[in-house]
């Protein structure tokens, strides 16, 4: 579970004799029960003042690999609730996260939307998609996966046949840049920041809106039928239309980090929305940690930051051996390793295995050869 | 109240990186005098549009090296900052933001091919910055061109020159036509469909093919445009597939005449067309064989003449198109430096290169307007036939 769930509500019981005390006890009460919200979004605001003097020497764009960072946090949240919290894998996100890109590219360029109301109707769209794919959602462990590949599989061709509304393989090109009702989103040099802050405004809200809507009635229905179906719908859960819930929710999460992304990158094209983007967010999740909001956002971050890291990596160890530049995906070489690392090591996650560190001051790392270890 | 601790931490830490930032903002306003202005690069060095990125920079590398030599402008040197877009949408993009963000660079040159130059065109109009590109594709002008200018002839001005050959020239009035499917070919047919009424012209057959055909798949279409009789064929589209066309057309004994694009004004489509390529007519730019139809002594003439000998100095290999397209993209933006003085914004440099009148190029004679953002006119080009595997200029 989530490491907030664990504390207590302060300790109010005398309740200060003067109006104000108590009020910054009650504040700082609930500043001790959203830590992590807090420093996540004290790190957000204050990221991109020493973003500038950083980024070059270490050959990453930070504020630019951030903004992505927030806008697959979005996706990797809805994700994260399907499958952490309602044991529901999906491998059709990339889809829908395309299909919410081309909703509100198309409308933006052809009929000359508004970009706020283009991410909007990406969101409604993603949406009906969501509905209409439900039905799958009757399968079940593997057969619900496949079923869910298959469903990436189509949304791609349609991207790539439909040349008349979706460009064919040529894609969307002039996107126009985010923008608010009467306000442009950013001026000049500072345009990446304005998109960057546009966008973590956005996710900070989903993310408090998720850790929420998780400890909810619904939450609660999500982690019954997790464990199981049977015992769910016999405590009165009615577990399809919950299910539908939570996969209809999570789809309008991905429209929505779409719908940003088409504004955000100004052309889009179907390769952008392949099995590859399905499996990465799928990745996120997984390595971030299931049944962690939390664990969305590191899952996001280190999924976003590996490939720009080893792209980097040259530039901090001077050449690249021969024999590496030969294999030059070698990108997916590292990516993979990790990936088995983290699952071999710390099979829940990075941030559940960071934070039983701390918390148990024990190592965090599983033993994979002692028996019974996996648990 | 260890938590409530270790967040009080966490704020004062915060704090500090801020403030310690702003006091390394202050200082970083003490500049010399005669800062150098930033020009930044974009191109494809590596990818499948690294024939054309290599000698692009080349060509803006040895350029501003002797503009600095010879006191750059106005005393202060120009700094070209060059990034890799690996023939990458994304990747252009990327470099793009970085360039404009972080290096603050008065103008963007770039990049080899349409769809990073596309990329790059979303971010420098975002910001109003201005950008010269050495990519032809017709889509870039779409939409806002305000800040884009562009360097190689178009599908436009190579199209109405070879159509103008065909019909006073040749003196023919059937034309078939054959283009690749790529961006490229398409450009060219929209141009050819477009204007061929205007010379007299009717394009009897039009076929598509795409950029990998077979040589069968080739015979067919072929085939197909033979049907509706045309008295010339207009083949617009790069190597190979003009090369392969050529072959099968003197091995089917089609003796129709054969018109190229630019596309093919390159030594590659004579090592794939052999014995074929002779006689072959097609548009280019003057530069191919400057010597030959350019009088000595002539603007245009001394400028490439200077270029070419400067060129073969520091790298021992002759001029091309493309070293020939980023010549011209810094020589554009730096011309318009020179009148707009060193410490321009990019919107007056963008304004004062607009102004831009009979800028002699690489690539023919620069005239941009408000209007026209591509500079180049029919008459920067001439057509070229291949004699014995040469160069000739067309005669009339």
């Amino acid at each position: 579970m989530g490491e907030m769930r664990n504390e207590k509500r302060g300790d109010e019981t005398d309740g200060g004799p003067r109006l104000k005390t108590s009020l910054i006890r009650s504040a700082l009460s609930l500043a001790r029960r959203h830590l992590v919200f807090l420093s996540l979004m004290l790190f957000i605001i204050v990221m991109p003042f020493w973003a500038k003097p950083l980024s070059r020497p270490l050959g990453i764009p930070l504020v630019m690999v951030m903004r992505m960072v927030g806008i697959y946090t979005i996706v990797a949240v809805g994700l994260n609730m399907l499958m952490g919290y309602a044991g529901q894998v999906s491998l059709g996100h990339g889809a829908f996260f395309g299909i919410g890109a081309y909703t509100s590219a198309i409308l933006t360029v052809k009929a000359h939307f508004p970009p706020w109301l283009g991410i909007v109707m990406a969101v409604l769209v993603t949406i009906v998609f969501g509905f209409l794919v439900a039905p799958v959602l009757r399968l079940k462990g593997h057969y619900l996966a496949m079923a869910t590949l298959g469903v990436g599989i189509v949304a791609f061709v349609f991207m790539r046949e439909m040349t008349w509304l979706t460009g064919g393989n040529d894609g969307i090109r002039n996107i126009p840049a985010l923008s608010l009702p009467g306000i442009r989103i950013g001026e000049a040099r500072d345009y990446l920041r304005a998109e960057y802050y546009f966008i973590w405004v956005i996710a900070l809200l989903v993310l408090l809106l998720s850790s929420n809507l998780v400890r909810s009635r619904l939450g609660r229905a999500m982690r019954a039928l997790h464990q199981s179906e049977v015992a769910a719908e016999v405590m009165g859960v009615d577990v399809s239309w919950e299910k539908i819930k939570v996969f209809v929710l999570s789809t309008a999460l991905a429209g929505l980090a779409g719908g940003i992304f088409a504004h955000v990158q100004g052309y889009i094209d179907p390769n952008l929305f392949t099995i590859v983007l399905s499996i990465q967010l799928v990745t996120m999740v997984v390595v971030g940690g299931m049944e962690s909001i939390w664990g969305a956002v590191a899952g996001a971050g280190v999924i976003t930051f590996i490939p720009k890291i080893v792209e980097a990596l040259p530039k901090w160890l001077g050449e690249v051996p021969r024999w590496v530049e030969k294999y030059s995906n070698y990108e997916g070489m590292v990516f993979g390793f990790i990936l088995i690392v983290t699952m071999v090591f710390m099979p829940a996650g990075i941030t559940r295995g960071l934070s039983d560190m701390v918390r148990y001051r024990r190592s965090p790392f599983v033993n994979p050869f002692r028996r019974k270890a996996m648990g | 109240m260890k938590k409530t601790s270790r967040l009080a931490i966490l704020v004062v830490a915060a704090m500090l990186v801020v403030s310690l930032l702003s006091v390394t903002g202050c200082g970083a306003k003490e500049e010399a005098e005669k800062k150098p202005i930033k020009i930044g690069v974009v191109l494809s060095e590596s990818g499948a549009n690294e024939p054309l990125g290599k000698p692009e920079r080349n060509a803006i590398e040895l350029y501003v090296k002797r503009l600095n030599a010879n006191g750059g402008i106005n005393g202060h040197p120009v700094e070209v900052i060059i990034k890799d877009d690996q023939s990458d949408s994304n990747k252009a993009q990327q470099a793009a933001i970085e360039l404009l963000e972080q290096e603050e660079v008065v103008a963007l040159i770039g990049s080899s091919g349409t769809g990073p130059t596309l990329a790059m065109k979303q971010e420098a109009t975002k910001r109003g910055v201005p950008l010269v590109c050495m990519a032809a594709g017709a889509n870039i002008m779409e939409g806002d061109f305000t800040w884009v200018f562009r360097t190689p002839p178009t599908a436009t001005e190579a199209g109405k020159k070879a159509l103008a050959y065909i019909a006073e020239d040749l003196g023919v009035k059937k034309v078939g036509l054959l283009y690749d499917t790529n961006p490229f070919g398409t450009d060219g047919k929209a141009v050819v469909e477009a204007e061929a009424g205007r010379f007299g012209l009717e394009v009897v057959a039009s076929e598509g093919y795409g950029t990998n055909d077979s040589e069968d798949t080739m015979d067919t279409h072929l085939t197909n445009i033979m049907t509706a009789k045309p008295e010339i064929i207009l083949v617009w589209g790069t190597n190979p597939g003009p090369a392969i066309i050529a072959k099968r057309m003197k091995d089917k004994g089609i003796k129709v005449p054969y018109v190229g694009s630019h596309g093919i004004a390159n030594q590659q489509f004579i090592q794939l067309a052999g014995e074929a390529a002779n006689g072959v007519v097609f548009p280019a730019g003057k530069m191919l064989i400057y010597d030959k139809v350019l009088e000595p002594g002539s603007e245009e003439y001394e400028f490439i003449k200077d270029f070419d000998q400067a060129y073969q100095e520091e790298y021992g290999q002759p001029i091309n198109t493309f070293a020939g397209h980023g010549w011209d993209a810094i020589l554009i933006i730096t011309e318009a430096l020179k009148r707009a003085g060193a410490d321009a914004t990019p919107a007056e440099l963008r304004d004062e290169i607009e102004k831009t009148q009979g800028l002699v190029g690489t690539a023919g004679i620069f005239n941009y307007s408000s209007k026209d953002h591509n500079g180049l006119s029919p008459d920067d080009l001439v057509m070229v036939e291949i004699i014995g595997s040469k160069w000739e200029p067309v005669k009339k």
